[in-house]
């Protein structure tokens, strides 16, 4: 059982001022895992959609985004996530960020850093 | 006196029980190699759209005829990946989910030398119902998920804020995982005993000149704050499904791919159907049907029906079973006249038993079965208790009467 990481940093241009802005994740190929959502140092939920702020409030953060994913898939031993930023409705999304890991219990640990601007 | 007479059973009942067939009729987990009855010394699974193209390629020898001896498994849909099934919907899948996320291909050249040609078998399993997850597996899954829910929570977060440079010394890093432990209601006793942990882990990391995303790696391998053996758990129970099952299994078999003989022909072909529903207690009720068709110098065809319960107790493994099977037999003779004539023989004859098997501990049980055994050509007259023996089973693991 082996950990690997895949990290990626990216951007999302908020296009308002006053809109709720929400993020979540999507893990793919049936497999296990959990994933949280950081506004730099606070944490702002975890398994589920979340809620990071106002748009107007946020700019200039960083969204912090961890997910770690365990192959219990005997079928395959790919792994990925697709994260999605919401805003007015309208959802932006990231990835699929797919890795193939070499045995079943190998695990991967996504970090997206998402500069909000 | 005594001993003899057990003795003299236990011999006996070996010899009678290998009458017996398998419990009740399987989807064959490869049915290509099943109805060539040959299991291919090298087997090839791609498991990506490139593995295949390979594997593919591979299959041939330098003719440019296949390769005998070489078996091929895999699974369609599992080629790429699937980005967009979640768990959730592999664990409830509808109809057509079932269909795709099941379906298996299988393939195989074997050589026959006495026959002097190759014969190549193809075939596919399904599942057209999958049954539902069993409350083992709901418990050994929310395991998981609480410890995937932790580690990501207390260690893998720390990576992104070290990335992103919120943490950069190893007090930020203890801080980051107190607090986060904290938040999520831990024992203070036991984030106190933690730090410490890290604090001598680190200590011995850093004599190396280790950074600190090498030692949150280091943390998210060594196990040290959750355990592995979690997940294997998981792994266990995701192989057992409860509720209705439906499998079927659909295999040909060609004769001669080396284009030595004229005889380029279908030879066999084989449907497998099995449903079962199955329950949480461990009793399951299972319907089967066989049905094998030869095209040789005679077509013959074998149809089997079968209805079997089957019981898991804690040492005690008990079915019984009714099998039905129509056969049919046509071949080429000559009249008492003298002239060509197709003959057809035809066939019905039944099995019935029940058996048990007590385990009396992991290397040592007693199976019993009693019934009637089928009756064949050279066997036509078979009383009720054509099927009855003893059978001993000594250094070899324990027999569980399997479901499907």
């Amino acid at each position: 059982m082996k950990t690997t990481y895949l990290d990626i940093e990216d951007r999302y241009e908020l296009q308002t001022d006053n809109e709720e802005i929400t993020a979540d994740v999507i893990i793919g190929n049936a497999q296990a895992g959990s994933y949280t959502f950081f506004l730099d140092k606070e944490s702002k939920g975890q398994d589920q959609e979340t809620l990071i702020g106002k748009s107007g409030e946020i700019r200039g953060s960083k969204l912090i985004v961890s997910a770690l994913v365990q192959d219990v898939r005997t079928e395959t031993n790919w792994l990925s996530i697709t994260l999605g930023i919401t805003e007015k409705g309208s959802t932006n999304k990231y990835g699929p960020y797919s890795k193939k890991v070499d045995t079943d219990l190998d695990r991967v640990l996504y970090t997206i850093i998402i500069d909000m601007v | 006196m005594k001993r003899v007479i057990l003795l003299i059973l236990i011999i006996n009942g070996s010899e009678l029980f290998a009458q017996e067939d398998e419990i009740h009729v399987e989807v064959p987990g490869s049915p290509a190699f099943t109805i060539l009855d040959f299991e291919p010394t090298s087997i090839l699974r791609p498991s990506s759209v490139a593995e295949l193209k390979t594997s593919v390629f591979n299959s041939f020898d330098e003719n440019g005829g296949f390769a005998p001896n070489i078996g091929l498994e895999f699974s369609p849909y599992w080629l790429k990946s699937r980005d967009s099934l979640t768990m959730k919907e592999y664990e409830n899948p509808n109809f057509t989910q079932t269909i795709r996320q099941t379906f298996q291909i299988s393939a195989a050249v074997v050589e026959d030398t006495a026959a002097d040609m190759r014969k190549m078998g193809l075939g596919v399993r399904f599942q057209l119902a999958s049954g539902n997850v069993t409350d083992k597996y709901k418990s050994a899954y929310k395991k998981l998920s609480d410890q995937l829910k932790l580690e990501t929570l207390y260690i893998g977060s720390t990576r992104g804020q070290i990335l992103a440079g919120n943490i950069t010394n190893i007090s930020e890093l203890k801080a980051h995982i107190s607090q986060q432990m904290l938040n999520s209601g831990e024992d203070k006793l036991k984030i106190s005993n933690l730090m410490k942990v890290l604090d001598y882990q680190w200590a011995k990391h850093n004599e190396s000149g280790g950074s600190l995303l090498e030692f949150q790696d280091y943390l998210m391998n060594s196990g040290s704050i959750v355990s592995n053996d979690v997940a294997k758990t998981y792994l266990d129970a995701n192989k057992e499904r409860v509720g209705f099952l439906m499998e079927v299994g659909l295999a040909a078999g060609f004769n001669d791919l080396s284009g030595n003989s004229e005889e380029n022909s279908l030879d066999q072909i084989g449907l497998w159907l099995n449903a079962s529903h199955k329950y949480e207690s461990g009793g399951q009720f299972i319907g089967s049907v066989k049905f094998i068709h030869t095209n040789r110098d005679s077509a013959a065809s074998n149809i089997d029906v079968g209805l079997s319960y089957v019981r898991q107790l804690s040492d005690i493994a008990l079915s019984i079973e009714a099998v039905s099977r129509w056969y049919r037999l046509e071949y080429s003779a000559t009249s008492l006249e003298g002239n060509e004539i197709t003959a057809v023989d035809r066939d019905f004859t039944y099995r019935i038993a029940a058996n048990a098997t007590y385990n009396l501990s992991n290397k040592f049980n007693i199976n019993i079965s009693l019934g009637r055994g089928f009756a064949d050509r050279s066997f036509e007259a078979s009383g009720f208790f054509s099927i009855l023996g003893v059978n001993y089973n000594l250094f070899s693991k324990t027999t569980k009467l399997k479901p499907s």
